[in-house]
């Protein structure tokens, strides 16, 4: 095991293999900033590529592009408020407000500092947890993983308003995002489900224009409003000095760094979970890590730890999202299901093969995503100061530039203007839910997890009917869902109390 | 105080639910499972929502503010009202040229409109920014990428009347 772990180091630094990791990370580097354009999708465009390479080629530049996509799109969610991948909206949520304060550059500090530890956990993650994690993957059926799902709604849900009534329009705006999952043909019986005939809407709404418009067009429209630089009126300096400080704050919370990162891994190793739904539980977790209610409110206004746990969850569930990938060939999320393909176009074959044959590539897999991250952040951290910059940029100079990659980066989701329309009505509709207080992250959350849900209930109700509701599992997560909506309450009660004592002492 | 802008969207999603609920009640068993059962919590809550917003209760005013993005609020209303209605403008103003001119040359014509309109910027910015623009396009999408872009309607016309090849 021991040489197969060195042997896998000394493979990513043969000239070629390194060669091919560092032009894969460059290109991750650029799809992880440019909005829309996504870690799955470049990997798509890159397959053809590979047919000429050997494993030992193709797999460092398939996976040293992939897993760099999350480190760099967090630079965008936080300077401009657009997620640059899907996985990265969360940190949009105080990456943002900072960047708005003139605090650019400490977020970004953070968010690189943490990614890279966060990619450290996920890599060691992977290394250590091939051999035992088969038993807890196949534990869960599709009742159970229904729950999750439901856990992971309630928990965003939970923590994305305040007090009852932020409960409510959680829960709802993730009702909203499952319905809107639900538009094209139905997987089970086939059905055309509110496509109003159009055969644009067969395939359902895509997920890019969506998010893009939900999460970007209310920001260019502030922007507009605001007619300042996306840092409005702070001295220019003061933009870029934070990076330093950045990096001290993920020390300085190193253990919530820590917690996420995990957080991260374990939901990477369930199928289909992935990367959206890390970021937001680790969000929720940081969140939940604040002493007292004014700290608490400060998340979603600019509070640093709102972007460690995300940027390491992020980051994180990569190593961990291979596990189920390499070792049962069940991809766990769109960016392992292509490259999947691509194990089987360099003639591997995932599964026992790969933890016993080609164990030395196996561990150079793990190797890749330590690299990669290190240099990349090193590059990033090299010229953050540079890319901070761009917040102090006038918003009628920038607001075209983000409406073109918008506009673009829905447009290559299906390569249609359908893809335009939906994501200007996904703007409207996140406009709205802005103006009227109703949490997005919520509705993105189901719109994702909307088809999974769906499957899983299905086949929960097909082979058990009624029944799976009283699977000792399926119980234990549910109590657990009960638990994370309540928790919230029971703790500001507390907190409110706490400090009314305090007050009362002097 | 009754919040009407809150009880016109938990209306709308009355509605909405309630329409694909009604619907999916015609769909066998297994595609109407997932939006009658969701379609209905969506109902109920959204139910609440609209009568909390109606009885205008404190909680509901004080406490409804979402965890999220913010809109600017140190803009006057109107003010604000306008520049939003004006921002809307422009967006649609760029997809309509996509949609009549198609991309490649939808970019420069909107940079420039927009940067000497709208951002009132000179002649010098407004053209290196649009050609900075088009050549990131199409360097990056039509040349590395090599995404197919539609040509425009005036362009699909013109070709249907025999005037362009």
């Amino acid at each position: 095991m021991l040489d197969a772990f060195i042997g896998g180091l000394l493979l990513v630094f043969q000239w070629e293999s390194f060669l091919y990791l560092l032009i894969g990370a460059t290109i991750g580097f650029g799809v992880g900033i440019l909005p829309g354009l996504g870690g799955g999708e470049t990997l798509a465009l890159m397959m053809p590529f590979i047919y000429k390479m050997t494993p030992e080629q193709g797999l460092p530049f398939l996976l040293g592009m992939h897993s760099v996509v999350a480190t760099t799109g967090d630079i965008t969610s936080i300077l401009f408020g657009i997620p640059g991948e899907s996985t990265t909206v969360a940190t949009i949520v105080d990456g943002y407000p900072m960047a708005k304060k003139g605090e650019a550059g400490r977020a970004l500090g953070a968010s690189l500092m943490s990614s890279l530890i966060g990619a450290l956990i996920g890599a060691g993650f992977l290394a250590v947890s091939i051999p035992i994690v088969r038993p807890l993957v196949l534990a869960f059926g599709s009742p159970e993983m229904f729950m999750v799902i439901i856990l992971g709604l309630t928990c965003i849900s939970t923590l994305s308003g305040h007090g009852k009534r932020g409960l409510l329009r959680g829960l709802l705006a993730g009702g909203f995002g499952f319905l809107c999952s639900m538009v094209g043909q139905d997987r089970q019986a086939g059905i055309l489900r509110f496509s109003f005939d159009s055969l644009y809407l067969m395939n359902g709404l895509p997920m890019v224009p969506v998010m893009l418009g939900l999460f970007a067009l209310p920001e260019i429209i502030d922007l507009s409003v605001q007619e300042t630089s996306i840092a409005r009126s702070l001295p220019q300096g003061k933009v870029s000095k934070g990076v330093r400080e950045g990096v001290k704050d993920t020390f300085r919370h190193f253990w919530l760094t820590v917690r996420c990162s995990i957080i991260g891994s374990f939901i990477g190793i369930m199928p289909g979970l992935g990367g959206s739904v890390a970021q937001w539980v680790s969000y929720a977790h940081a969140k939940q890590s604040a002493k007292t209610l004014e700290e608490r409110e400060g998340f979603g206004k600019g509070d640093i730890r709102g972007v460690l746990g995300p940027g390491a969850a992020n980051n994180s569930k990569e190593g961990a999202n291979l596990i189920p990938t390499v070792a049962f060939g069940i991809p766990g999320s769109v960016g392992m299901a292509i490259l999947l393909g691509a194990f089987f176009l360099l003639g591997l074959v995932p599964g026992p093969d790969m933890l016993t044959k080609h164990l030395t590539l196996t561990f150079s897999m793990v190797w890749t995503i330590v690299v990669a991250n290190i240099i990349v952040v090193a590059v990033s951290l090299l010229f953050i100061n540079r890319i901070a910059n761009l917040t102090m940029i006038r918003g009628n100079l920038l607001i075209p530039f983000i409406l073109l990659l918008c506009l673009i980066g829905s447009y290559t989701a299906s390569k249609h203007m359908g893809d335009l329309i939906v994501m200007l009505v996904s703007g409207g509709v996140g406009y709205l839910m802005v103006r009227f207080n109703w949490p997005r992250p919520p509705f993105i959350l189901g719109f994702i997890l909307g088809p999974l849900a769906e499957t899983y209930l299905y086949a929960a109700m097909a082979r058990y009917k009624a029944a799976w509701l009283f699977r000792p599992k399926v119980i234990v997560i549910l109590i657990l869902a009960i638990a994370a909506a309540v928790y919230p309450f029971v703790q500001e009660k507390r907190l409110a109390r706490k400090e009314a004592r305090n007050e009362a002492m002097g | 105080m009754r919040q009407w802008g809150s009880i016109s969207m938990g209306l709308a999603m009355m509605v909405i639910t309630a329409w694909m609920v009604i619907t999916a009640l015609d769909w066998p068993f297994r595609a109407a499972l997932f939006p009658v059962v969701i379609g209905i919590s969506v109902f109920l809550m959204a139910s609440t929502d609209v009568l909390i917003s109606f009885l205008g209760r404190k909680e509901a005013s004080l406490q409804q503010s979402s965890i999220d993005f913010q809109l600017t609020k140190d803009v006057e209303r109107e003010v604000a009202t306008s520049r939003t209605l004006w921002t809307v403008f422009w967006i649609f103003v760029f997809f309509l040229l996509i949609l009549l001119l198609g991309f490649q040359l939808s970019i420069p014509i909107f940079f420039i409109l927009f940067l000497k309109i709208k951002g009132r910027e000179g002649w010098g910015i407004s053209i290196g920014l649009a050609v900075l623009a088009w050549v990131s396009f199409y360097g990056l999408f039509v040349l590395i990428l090599d995404t197919v872009f539609i040509e425009g309607w005036i362009q699909q016309g013109l070709k249907a009347l025999g005037v362009v090849g």
